[in-house]
């Protein structure tokens, strides 16, 4: 333990565990799933937001039973030589992976909507920069920055929710198809787990909160989960009740398409739906910060004194992965079927395989722990 | 200290790069279109016209300039909207933008793919305003209705389309909805169609491939009364003693689907409400005359209706969308009408209109 493992309380673990999730690639979304199911997409949502609750829960039961201050620090209790070496690193990388492509496209889409003329590298470079900024404090610090600025994305959400829902026609194009197939419900599975995919912060966090019960941090980190899984179906309404599932899935990001419709002539601003941009830039931000505070942390938190500035220089790091990665990304066209095809089912794998491993590795030194108390 | 310096350094770097001014230019220096005309050209190209407000107009001129010298236009042929872009700014001393964009005006001599296809290349650029209101005209009309009542150059059809009090019938299709029932199986999309009076009060139809039908007024009436956009319509009609008129109707319309061999029954309820304005002198209101008038304001609307279904079955269009509202209740048939984009013909009408009249005037 250091310096910078003073508790979160309750609250700020929620909003923590909930921006981990969701708020990076939710401008992607319901995209793919529409294209691919339809109206029937709601089924692959619940199964996702299923699996995604499922899998928070075991990762809050291994921080619960080994009780090791970070990610990294469980591992090296449950799987000495293997962890270190093999599960974190994959683990890391697959989600920081996975949030570089979600923030190349995030920078297309700021180009395709908004700066046409800026270089999409400055919008990255401008968006790692402030994530930097926030991940190298303590936990306190970047839980005080999400439990402020959360709820005020929420909050942006919901009035320009409200103005677009005038535009709300097709309530009937909600209603599933009875003709229900697996192959595409996997699919769409596999392929739009990346909202979800957090690379096991949780398990980093979960031991910062002083719980009255184990089971409030089950239920708050579920809770965390469920309230994204909201968001998503919310959005997953606008856009098929606005555009129908032919408009939906015609459109690369159909969310900013149907925000970028709120338009107030006699406002003083007119294209009030832009006020989303800064919701989503603001939530992309805190996303990626929250990511590259906890791999940070595990990886420094062994290293005594900790000095600030190793911690700066591996955040820095994993900002440059991040930056780099994009760099490789050619087109929209090509990060899409990298991460819909390859990452995001490649991720969906390993956490699923992984994961319960851990879990189970994790109940047995909690058994042996006791056993050599008693 | 240090990490303050940073932070310091990071805010004001951040502060210059997000604010995304780098690249701002003077409104002087832009040529900021507000509307765009599509026309049928030779050699399989279009002309395109961009309409620029007039900056030299003032306050004190307006009521002594003809509209024509309220905008200034730009015009080329170009097979396509990137080309016809390039082209214009190379005519322009200016930057040209189309992020103000009111409205795009399409010929009526345009086939629907040929409408289609720009519609798509307009709804692909992210910049463009996708709130644009859309409209065909006759080819022969070039100068822009504008509204002379306001202090800047104000193009009429937009503000006609904004007002959504001044609209007997609400006839505005934003881009972004016709580019949805562009890809939307099971509707045909519909454009208003502007005159030079201007006025505004007929529709045109686009099939799934070839030249748009004309809906007449009449059946444009029917149209609305059966997809809901009636606003504030009126209706005259003769009786014995002499005229009846009912004014500011509103209505409501509830459409319920199914598929019958192969044939689409629509089963719709519709209730309208407005106001007596208009009775014969000679002739004394009571509530069987009353329920005479309202019964057959029933039967006008009931017959405007009947015949807009009956040309749609004849052109084979749905402009109503009701393929489309049956295959969103009934996503598993859509596999089944695919050659068909989804609509089914001939549609079954079974129509049973019910009319209000609550407000009869302050005499008998």
């Amino acid at each position: 333990m250091n310096k910078m493992a003073e508790p979160i309380s309750p609250g700020q673990y929620m909003w923590l565990v909930a921006i981990s999730v969701v708020a990076g690639g939710i401008y992607l979304w319901p995209q793919y799933l529409v294209t691919h199911m339809g109206s029937n997409g709601i089924y692959a949502l619940f199964t996702t937001t299923a699996i995604a609750v499922g899998v928070t829960l075991l990762e809050v039961a291994i921080a619960l039973n080994v009780g090791q201050p970070t990610f990294l620090a469980s591992l090296r209790k449950i799987l000495p030589v293997l962890g270190i070496g093999f599960v974190f690193p994959i683990s890391v990388l697959v989600c920081l992976v996975t949030d570089a492509i979600i923030l190349a496209l995030y920078g297309h889409m700021m180009k395709s909507y908004f700066y046409p003329l800026t270089p999409i590298l400055a919008v990255e470079v401008c968006i790692v920069g402030i994530a930097w900024w926030i991940a190298i404090r303590t936990l306190s610090a970047v839980a005080r920055s999400v439990q402020f600025w959360f709820p005020i994305i929420l909050l942006l959400l919901v009035i320009i929710m409200a103005f677009s829902s005038i535009h709300l026609r097709f309530l009937d194009a909600l209603i599933p198809s009875p003709h229900f197939f697996i192959a595409p419900w996997l699919n769409s599975v596999a392929s739009t787990w990346f909202l979800y995919a957090n690379g096991s912060v949780v398990v980093t966090l979960t031991p910062h909160v002083e719980w009255k019960r184990p089971r409030d941090a089950y239920f708050t980190a579920a809770f965390a989960i469920l309230g994204q899984g909201a968001v998503l179906l919310v959005f997953y309404v606008i856009g098929l009740a606005t555009l129908g599932p032919n408009g939906v899935s015609h459109l690369y990001w159909p969310l900013v398409y149907i925000f970028s419709l709120v338009s107030v002539r006699t406002f003083f601003f007119k294209g009030i739906g832009a006020f989303v941009i800064m919701a989503w830039t603001s939530s992309i931000v805190l996303y990626l910060a929250v990511h590259m505070f906890c791999f940070a942390w595990s990886v420094t938190s062994d290293i005594r004194p900790p000095a600030a500035m190793l911690r700066w220089g591996v955040v820095a790091a994993a900002g440059g992965l991040l930056i780099g990665a994009t760099l490789f990304v050619p087109s929209v066209v090509q990060a899409r079927e990298v991460l819909f095809h390859w990452v995001t089912p490649a991720t969906l794998l390993w956490t699923l395989l992984v994961v319960p491993v851990e879990w189970f590795l994790s109940t047995r030194y909690r058994r042996r722990n006791r056993e050599e108390e008693m | 200290m240090r990490k303050k310096v940073v932070a310091g350094l990071l805010m004001g770097i951040l502060t210059l790069a997000l604010t995304g001014c780098w690249d701002q230019l003077s409104l002087a220096d832009r040529a900021s279109a507000l509307v765009m005309s599509v026309k049928p050209a030779s050699n399989h190209r279009l002309q395109w016209t961009f309409y620029f407000p007039n900056p030299g107009i003032t306050l004190s001129s307006i009521s002594n300039i003809s509209s024509t010298q309220q905008f200034y236009t730009a015009s080329t042929t170009a097979v396509s909207l990137g080309a016809a872009y390039q082209k214009v700014q190379v005519q322009l001393a200016r930057d040209l933008y189309l992020g103000q964009l009111e409205d795009v005006v399409f010929s009526q001599d345009l086939p629907a793919q040929t409408v289609n296809r720009v519609i798509n290349a307009y709804n692909r650029d992210g910049i463009l305003p996708k709130t644009v209101y859309l409209l065909a005209e006759p080819t022969a009309v070039t100068a822009l209705p504008t509204t002379l009542q306001e202090p800047v150059p104000t193009v009429y059809f937009t503000k006609y389309f904004e007002c959504r009090k001044c609209q007997p019938v609400d006839l505005s299709q934003p881009a972004w909805q016709v580019w949805d029932e562009i890809h939307t199986p099971g509707i045909s999309p519909v454009l208003p169609y502007g005159t030079q009076r201007p006025s505004i009060s007929e529709l045109l139809v686009y099939p799934t491939d070839g030249m748009p039908h004309l809906l007449n007024h009449s059946m444009t009436l029917g149209w609305a009364y059966l997809t809901n956009h009636i606003r504030k319509e009126s209706l005259s009609f003769k009786v014995r003693e002499g005229l009846v008129s009912m004014s500011g109707i509103k209505s409501h319309a509830k459409v319920k689907l199914t598929v019958k061999d192969g044939v689409l029954v629509a089963r719709v309820k519709i209730h309208a409400e407005g106001a007596l304005t208009q009775w014969p002198d000679n002739a004394a209101m009571t509530p069987r005359e009353l329920k005479l008038v309202q019964s057959l304001a029933s039967r006008q609307i009931l017959h405007t209706c009947l015949r807009t279904i009956q040309f749609a079955n004849q052109t084979r269009i749905d402009p109503f969308g009701w393929g489309r509202d049956y295959l969103f209740r009934h996503p598993q048939a859509g596999i089944t009408n695919e050659k068909r984009r989804g609509m089914i013909w001939p549609i079954e009408a079974h129509i049973a209109v019910t009319t209000r009249i609550p407000a009869t005037g302050v005499s008998p």
